[in-house]
């Protein structure tokens, strides 16, 4: 065996001559094993096509371009129908938890799979638990994507009706045109085939005149595509065409490795080498072992490479409570040792203090509310569109409040929540942090599912018999609040279900409508009148009835808050910083190093520091054991002294200066004005024209402003920024600009 | 009654509180004229400032000053011992006030003043008939003692001197160990006082704590800022990570008995090293931000270089200096920083009287802890020799001559007839396979003792080199003798250097054996090493001291507590008797006034030894290529794929390491702090999966 066999290969002109070398160069377990993934990915391959053809219309139908997975398949249904030899394969070769110990960080990641058969339904699975997705996806897919490039909208093919398919562009949507496709795409796509060994020459010939393929009947052109489907099926049987498939994947990736080892020949670290393809190649046909594939190019590992076996559980502190060893100290001592790990006042202590008592503040509003009353819709800040202030959104009925929770909780628990979540980072600066739109938002959602769950039924028996519509009724609210009520079993905080039983008890009665009465007075000329009156009597009922329903509602919230409050408290706490442990610990394991903290934040990690943090990651890397280096501090950004000041200033401007336009353009100015501050602060530097570019109002404002961003976009750009500068100037804590 | 203190000139609190609380409650003002303070005296080639002097006519009375009491359980090398016989023998009757017993029994001292000046009338003339005994008010804290008199003017700005004013109240001397704080005491008499001298030497076996106590001394004794020069990167290293709170370990809280310094914050440290540039990129005022600057000596720079260290610091800046290792720099060097910081008192540290270039250490020895003291206290392992002894008259060589003639030759003696140089047969022994095995079969038996004794704690082993190609070799072989092992080299770039570190330190790696050059020297200290293995001859006995002292540590290990107490903790020397290490070992043995060796010596069999030799105008047996096999797969597998047990250990040392930042805080806040390992308990009941 040659020393040369990796490069060999990768120079290796045509597939034919790849499959010799590699059939001359490898040691005979690695061909055995090629053998038998090839005979395992032939029948898979075969019998999704047969079950892509069996259920749905060919090629009409099936393809849609929004769905990552093209092929609409189950996988689970193509394994229950393989040969036993070959299920028995998958189960034991793709075994997501032997690849782990192999060093596939990746596999320990939860993934959603939208499949287009399982319509409506996304499927969240952690790889490694499943052989048949691991299997689909590592090497099913990509073989499939091969094989159908000559229909695949993704990769050009033309051979679609013009208007029944649309593309997600960058931030524009484009109209697919068939007439686009050009000789370069056939030639391309033909030679593609032929290197497969796939005949494509007389198919294309048929189908090379678009505009006479779409003057054909449909019956026709499906008849011609299902032709060409047949002799791929064919081909996966009759010759080597998932050796080729196989070997032309391995060869990008053996190339790829060469071009990073340049001209010196150094062994290529594993995590140069590992991008997403190469982690599924790596899966697919090397066990998930990186060794196994430098066996396989017969090169030697990099000195300082490092491959994990196993991703750390993470160990969350939660300085909550002293534990008992802790109580022979003085009282002092304990304090000050559990203000080290979390400082009080802002720690997490002050924040389940804070959250209880504005938990009890919640249950009094619904104490209080009463018939008559506007609903409590508006008292939990959550994701409705933003108001400025002087602004109002819905209508004056009474039924949304935006800002209620201002007027019906104290001044002082509001200043509280202002205290602790009124500064935060973001993706785009995670070790810097900088004032919070929403101090009060960010506080509602941590404190969900409970929060959305018990306000939500109290808003539900709210409407249910005194406002003019409801999103459920009592039968219907178990399903409505599912996700809330798993969430909060998953927690060990379960809803007594006798909470549903007791309210189904009670009889509705929805409030009367309002009847109008007209009086039209006959022989006169005077103007008929009209007045409206209530129906009482069943306003009263209502009011019973919401009563009733109150009561039980009530009844059952504080038993559960009493047995439960705390323990949701701390295991939401304990499960959202747990995953943000997994996510690190998994990054690390991957790479061999820590992550940077721009590669360790995600939308999830961020929420997690924004509730429990203050903003600050560093906490959150302390509380998972991850040492800080010694220049860890968060950069506290000082260009906004206040958010209201700003608020206050970006509305006077956009009123004045976009008087006569419409008022949404006018609260998207106001919202562009807080954007561009907060990011500058958050960022250090002002931001880039391409974080507003996209917008359509950017291109609105831009055109009221005086400058047309497509005539000439570095004016326009200039003219908004500066615009905005001036706007947001006598807020901010700069002296010149 | 006098006002001494106002009218006879202190240095130091301590010798203002003489003053006022003795001396001045003693005298009337006309005994001033006969009073010289800082009274300069030879003896022989010594030069010794008498705190304050008292001449009579027929008494010369010698007034000495002591932070601490004058004791000391290692009276045979104390500089106050040395300096009293010279004194003494001068004729100077000398009296000693330590600052305890001014505080707390000042009319005995008064007394005893009194008793002594009675005796020349002279003197006695000018005593207080009635004396009335003062109260002192003095603190507690010895360490006081080493304030500056309340005579002297404040210091330039009273923010720098704020840190230490504080640290020093705040230093918390029962943390050290003992031998730490005798150091520590002795330094703080001769610091204490006037002007008894400016460079102190502590001369302390490898092992033995000099880091911290560098870093009490710093705390103790610097009033503005102080330099920590180290003779190259490892020990800057260590002091970089013994001052930085956040790792663990660090010298200001991980302290086995507690923090040195609680209720206090951790000083603010500049490391500067000139490899990466930063010092040229380092300005003035960043260096004046730093409390304490850490730096080696080749990056100190010229005087009169631009951007070099010294042309961005004043003589005045700092006043405080650590010296480690001070025997290996040459002596323009130390002669360059004191010139260029004249006023700052320094503490040289070193394991050896001698310096690498044969003079003596140019300080005043105040403290000497040698390596049986070390043993005795349990910080020191004890030393077992075991040598690989070869019969030199059976031993068959193999000479290859340039044209490729093979030729055999039986004995040393035959040999050195052809070559002439014993040094060079050393050198070929060393370098040749077949004594590397034997010497390594004896490693491998040492190792599988000790794993025994030392479970769960991994014994390590570590190999002293002549090149590259040696390191290698000895790595493989010891790979052949199943323990794992690489080598280190200079020119392997530091990414790969600190890869391989990690994966011999860390328990969770799999290196068990690590060959250097001298890459591990000074400084490096890794209790786990328990055999160390000297594979080539020695020309410096401080080389070869300091190699042996990488291992000497004792480990100690929450399992240990019980079954497994420092004297019985043992560090293995195993070489080759064809080395000529031997002379070493006496030296080491004398100079320790230790007994002599318990030898654990493996008799060579009959079994002749083959070597072979390159002849003339041949390359060293070294660059043959055969010997030289790759490393094989096996090895470098199991250097990259990590277990989960590994994961899940490195997981626990990355807590541990973590939470090192948490106690920083909370040692800051505590003015009685429990200790790291206590704390880590604590916080591991808070953890939850």
């Amino acid at each position: 065996m040659s020393e040369l066999s990796g490069k060999l290969l990768a120079s290796a002109q045509d597939l034919s001559a790849y499959l010799f070398i590699e059939a001359e160069r490898t040691s005979p377990h690695i061909r055995s094993r090629f053998d038998e993934i090839d005979s395992l990915t032939r029948e898979f391959l075969a019998l999704s096509l047969d079950e892509v053809k069996a259920r749905y219309e060919l090629p009409l139908g099936w393809i849609n371009a929004n769905n990552k997975d093209l092929w609409g398949l189950d996988p689970a249904i193509i394994v229950a129908k393989l040969s036993p030899a070959n299920q028995e394969y998958l189960n034991k070769h793709f075994n997501g938890e032997a690849q782990l110990k192999q060093g596939a960080a990746w596999l320990d990641a939860i993934h959603e799979f939208s499949i287009p058969g399982l319509k409506y339904k996304r499927i969240a699975a952690r790889l490694a638990d499943n052989a048949g997705f691991l299997f689909y996806l590592s090497v099913a897919v990509p073989a499939l994507e091969t094989l159908l490039r000559f229909m695949d909208i993704r990769q050009g093919s033309p051979l679609l009706r013009t208007k029944e398919f649309q593309l997600e562009g960058k931030g524009d949507l484009k109209r697919y045109d068939a007439r686009r496709a050009n000789n370069a795409w056939f030639e391309r796509t033909l030679a593609g085939y032929s290197k497969l060994g796939i005949e494509a020459g007389r198919f294309f010939g048929e189908v090379k005149s678009i505009s006479h393929f779409f003057k054909l009947p449909a019956a026709k052109r499906h008849s011609l595509i299902e032709g060409f489907l047949d002799q791929i099926r064919e081909g996966l049987t009759s010759n080597d065409l998932v050796q080729r498939l196989r070997a032309e994947r391995i060869q990008t990736a053996v190339q790829a490795y060469y071009q990073l080892s340049g001209k010196n020949h150094k062994p290529v670290p594993r995590r140069r080498f590992l991008k997403k393809a190469h982690e599924w190649l790596l899966s697919g046909y090397f066990g998930g072992s990186w060794l196994q594939f430098l066996e396989y190019v017969q090169e030697e590992s990099a000195e300082d490479d490092y491959i994990s076996a196993a991703i750390p559980k993470p160990q969350v502190l939660v300085p909550l409570q002293v534990p008992s060893e802790m109580k022979e100290l003085p009282v002092a001592e304990r304090l000050r040792i559990l203000d080290s790990l979390d400082p009080a006042g802002s720690g997490l202590r002050a924040r389940y203090n804070l959250a209880r008592d504005f938990w009890n503040e919640l249950v009094k509003a619904h104490e209080r509310q009463k018939p008559g009353m506007i609903s409590l819709w508006g008292l939990i800040e959550d994701n409705m569109p933003y108001t400025p202030p002087g602004y109002r959104q819905g209508h004056d009925d009474g039924v949304y409040n935006p800002g209620l929770f201002r007027k019906r909780l104290p001044a002082e628990l509001l200043q509280r929540i202002e205290g602790l979540y009124g500064r935060e980072t973001a993706l785009t600066y995670p070790t810097a942090r900088t004032v919070s739109s929403t101090p009060y938002g960010t506080f509602c959602s941590h404190l969900n599912p409970a929060l959305s769950f018990w306000h939500g039924v109290g808003l539900t028996i709210w409407f249910l018999t005194q406002g003019p519509y409801s999103r459920t009724d009592v039968p219907g609210m178990p399903h409505y609040y599912r996700r809330d009520l798993e969430g909060l079993a998953e927690l060990g905080c379960p809803v007594d279900s006798t909470l549903f039983r007791d309210l189904s008890r009670i009889k509705i009665t929805t409030r009367g409508g309002d009847i109008t009465t007209i009086t039209i007075t006959l022989f006169s000329s005077a103007p008929s009148s009209s007045h409206t009156t209530r129906d009482h009597k069943q306003d009263k009922a209502a009011a019973h009835s919401f009563q009733q329903l109150k009561d039980v509602y009530l009844g059952h919230l504080r038993a559960w808050t009493e047995n439960y409050f705390e323990k949701f408290w701390r295991g939401c706490y304990q499960q959202k910083v747990t995953e943000c442990g997994q996510h690190y610990n998994r990054l690390r394991e991957t790479k061999g190093k820590p992550p940077t903290p721009r590669q360790f934040v995600n939308q999830d990690v961020i929420k997690v520091i924004n509730a429990y943090f203050s903003g600050d990651i560093y906490r959150l890397l302390e509380v998972l054991g991850e040492p800080l280096p010694r220049s860890a501090t968060v950069r506290d950004g000082d260009l906004i002294p206040s958010f209201t000041g700003l608020e206050r200033a970006a509305t006077d401007f956009a009123k004045q200066k976009l008087k006569n336009a419409d008022e949404r353009l006018q609260i998207v100015f106001i919202e562009m004005i807080i954007r561009y501050c907060i990011l500058w602060d958050g960022r250090g530097s002002p931001p880039k024209r391409t974080t507003f570019s996209s917008s359509y109002y950017y291109q609105e404002l831009c055109k009221i402003l005086g400058a047309d961003p497509d005539q000439d976009p570095d004016r326009a750009w200039l003219k908004f920024s500066r615009t905005v500068e001036q706007a947001a100037r006598p807020a901010l804590n700069i002296k010149d600009i | 009654m006098i006002f001494a203190e106002e009218s006879i000139p202190s240095n130091s609190f301590l010798e203002y509180a003489f003053l006022k609380y003795v001396f001045g409650p003693t005298m009337r003002p006309s005994i001033i004229p006969l009073v010289h303070p800082q009274y300069q005296v030879s003896v022989s080639k010594n030069t010794y400032y008498i705190d304050y002097l008292l001449v009579g006519q027929h008494l010369r009375i010698a007034i000495e000053l002591d932070g601490y009491a004058f004791h000391s359980d290692r009276l045979a090398f104390s500089y106050d011992r040395l300096r009293q016989n010279d004194l003494q023998g001068q004729g100077y009757s000398i009296l000693r006030f330590s600052y305890d017993n001014i505080r707390t029994e000042n009319a005995r001292c008064i007394e005893q003043l009194q008793t002594v000046l009675r005796q020349d009338p002279s003197l006695q003339q000018h005593m207080e008939p009635n004396v009335v005994v003062p109260i002192p008010e003095m603190e507690p804290n010895p360490l006081y003692a080493l304030q500056l008199s309340p005579r002297h003017s404040p210091l330039r700005t009273s923010i720098e001197a704020d840190y230490f004013t504080k640290t020093r109240r705040r230093l918390n001397v029962n943390v050290l160990r003992s031998c730490q704080f005798e150091a520590l005491q002795a330094l703080t008499n001769y610091f204490a006082s006037g002007q008894r001298g400016r460079r102190a030497a502590c001369v302390m076996a490898v092992g033995s704590g000099k880091t911290v106590l560098g870093i009490a001394a710093i705390m103790a004794f610097t009033r503005r800022r102080a330099m920590i020069v180290t003779p190259g990167n490892v020990i800057r290293g260590t002091f970089d990570r013994a001052l930085n709170e956040r790792t663990f370990g660090n010298a200001l809280h991980h302290l086995p008995s507690g923090p040195l310094i609680p209720g206090c914050r951790a000083p603010h440290v500049l490391v500067l090293d000139r490899q990466d540039g930063s010092i040229r990129n380092t300005s003035r005022e960043q260096l004046l931000s730093a409390e304490i600057i850490v730096t080696n000596y080749h990056a100190l720079g010229d005087n009169n270089e631009p951007g070099s260290l010294f042309s961005k610091l004043r003589p005045d800046d700092i006043d405080f200096l650590v010296i480690d290792e001070a025997h290996i720099a040459a002596a323009n060097s130390y002669q360059r920083l004191f010139r260029h910081f004249p006023d700052a008192r320094a503490v040289l540290m070193s394991a050896c009287f001698r310096r690498m270039d044969g003079k003596p250490i140019e300080a005043d020895i105040v403290y000497r802890y040698r390596l049986i003291d070390a043993i005795s206290d349990g910080v020191a392992k004890n030393l077992m020799l075991h040598r690989h002894v070869a019969d030199p008259r059976q031993t068959t060589y193999e000479v290859v001559y340039p044209n490729g003639i093979r030729e055999e030759i039986v004995g040393k003696d035959a040999l050195l007839k052809i070559i002439d140089d014993e040094r060079k047969l050393s050198t070929i022994t060393a370098k040749s396979l077949e004594p590397i095995r034997r010497v390594m079969a004896i490693v491998r038996q040492r190792l599988d003792a000790q794993r025994a004794l030392l479970h769960p704690v991994k014994p390590r082993v570590l190999f002293a080199a002549l090149g590259e190609r040696h390191a290698a070799q000895i790595a493989e072989v010891a790979r052949e003798f199943g323990i794992p092992c690489a080598h280190l080299h200079h020119s392997m770039g530091e990414r790969r250097i600190k890869r391989l570190r990690t994966r011999f330190e860390r328990d969770s790696g799999d290196l068990q054996g690590l060959v250097h050059l001298r890459m591990l020297g000074q400084g490096y200290d890794f209790p786990p090493i328990t055999v160390v293995v000297p594979m080539r001859p020695y020309g410096s006995f401080a080389e070869f001291y300091q190699f042996i002292g990488r291992g000497i540590r004792v480990l100690s290990h929450p399992a240990f507590k019980e079954r497994l107490s420092p004297p019985t903790q043992v560090l293995d020397i195993v070489f080759h008797s064809e080395l000529g290490l031997e002379e070493h070992l006496e030296d080491l043995r004398t100079e320790n006034e230790m007994e002599p060796w318990a030898m654990d010596t493996s008799i060579q069999s009959d079994m002749a030894i083959s070597t072979n030799i390159l002849g003339e105008g041949g390359n060293s047996p070294s660059s043959e290529p055969e010997i030289y096999v790759l490393t094989d797969k096996g090895a470098a597998e199991s250097g990259i794929l990590h277990t989960p047990q590994q994961i899940e250990k490195r997981r626990q040392e990355r807590e541990r390491e973590a939470l090192a930042t948490a106690y920083a805080r909370y040692v800051e806040s505590s003015p009685n702090p429990i200790s790291f390992e206590q704390y880590l308990k604590l916080v591991k009941k808070m953890r939850h999966e």
